[in-house]
């Protein structure tokens, strides 16, 4: 436990700094926050994270391989629940809204650990610290972080996300994947048929525009690539990702 | 209406469209082409050509097709890099042959697509449409 003391000392000391406790000090805010994430980094095991204020309100944060899998006033919900979409987006949006306005309005904060009670499954995504590290470094206003790689896999049926031409995570549809690892040796060529752009994302989308069929697609953005098979609904988004100016290139 | 009329009639009904041309796949070869201007150097179209046939065509379409289930190869890519829109179409009647079409950065794929596949079956040229006939027929 002495971690714990250690943690509860750091947010005692953080909000003992807010002398009025009627005002907002987001100085303090931005310091439990950098605190959380270094907890976060060191957290390999899955462990439920309660934070709990002077009147007794409580955030739940759920943790494993450095990575945050949930945040919410409750535990966490169960994988059905957390399929839609992407997680991290989801994440952030809830770490930089509700999450921190619940830090900042909190007089006093205490944190308790334990293992959840369900069993975590170890293909969560959910967010790196990096990424809600840079979401967080944008302030409370700022959008999640794009990246048209892990956007397109989320409109996927199914997708195969790439690094240096290797397959380094799998999602979706298990009979889907199997067709997108046959196809993923001609992935290389088709990388080939577009080159790559520093800059901006590169997309190839290969189908027939059959609304009831499936789109091939190919999105890569800074050495890594999304190959997905997706419903042929979700060519517009597909399209409009590729076409949005660049993460780094966006307004700030 | 002349090969080239059809084909400057198309690409001037298509909203954002740059370029236009029509390839033969198997040849990796322009049949006609129809441009804003400044024209684009032959080069340019030539390369519009090789990623019709690839995408299209050959090893990577067939293997497109197997990860999409259909029998054959599929009909319709889009490739969008270093700010280009690019639309490829296999001709209805001649699969070996395509339509290429280049778009401005700020046009809608998705209404030039819809321009594009009600127009392709016209600017087909006829003789082409019966050697694809005659081919099927192994005449």
């Amino acid at each position: 436990m002495s971690g714990l003391d250690r943690l509860n000392s750091k947010l005692a000391k953080l909000k003992g700094a807010d002398d009025d406790a009627e005002q907002i000090v987001t100085g303090a805010t931005d310091g439990i926050i950098a605190v959380l994430l270094s907890e976060i980094e060191e957290t390999i095991l899955p462990r439920e994270m309660v934070l709990t204020d002077e009147d007794g309100a409580r955030f739940v944060l759920l943790v494993a391989g450095r990575r945050l899998l949930h945040v919410g006033e409750t535990a966490a919900p169960g994988p059905d629940e957390d399929d839609d979409g992407d997680p991290s987006e989801r994440i952030i949006a809830a770490f930089n809204g509700p999450f921190r306005a619940f830090l900042d309005r909190a007089r006093e904060l205490g944190i308790d650990a334990h293992r959840p009670h369900d069993r975590i499954d170890p293909t969560r995504i959910g967010c790196s610290v990096e990424t809600l590290a840079q979401a967080v470094a944008g302030g409370p206003t700022a959008a999640p972080a794009a990246d048209p790689v892990t956007e397109a896999l989320a409109l996927a049926a199914a997708g195969l996300r790439l690094a240096g031409g290797e397959i380094v995570a799998r999602s979706g549809d298990a009979a889907l994947l199997d067709r997108l690892e046959g196809f993923s040796a001609a992935a290389t060529g088709l990388s080939r048929v577009t080159g790559e752009d520093a800059a901006s994302p590169v997309g190839t989308i290969i189908g027939t525009p059959d609304p009831r069929g499936l789109l091939l697609a190919r999105v890569a953005f800074r050495g890594e690539a999304a190959l997905v098979l997706a419903p042929a609904t979700a060519r517009p988004a597909l399209l409009a990702l590729c076409r949005r100016p660049s993460p780094a290139a966006a307004p700030a | 209406m002349a090969l080239f009329q059809r084909m400057q009639s198309l690409r001037k009904s298509t909203a954002g469209c740059r370029s236009l041309a029509y390839v033969d796949l198997s040849a990796r070869l322009v049949l006609c082409s129809d441009s804003d201007l400044p024209a684009p150097p032959q080069e340019a179209l030539d390369a519009l050509c090789l990623r019709a046939a690839r995408l299209l065509a050959g090893p990577i379409a067939a293997a497109a097709g197997e990860a999409l289930a259909l029998d054959d190869p599929p009909d319709e890519a889009i490739a969008l890099h270093n700010g280009r829109i690019e639309l490829f179409l296999r001709a209805p009647g001649a699969p070996d042959e395509a339509l290429c079409c280049v778009l401005d950065a700020a046009a809608d794929p998705e209404p030039a697509l819809a321009v594009l596949r009600a127009g392709i079956g016209a600017i087909l040229p006829d003789d082409t449409a019966e050697a694809a006939v005659a081919t099927e027929r192994g005449q």
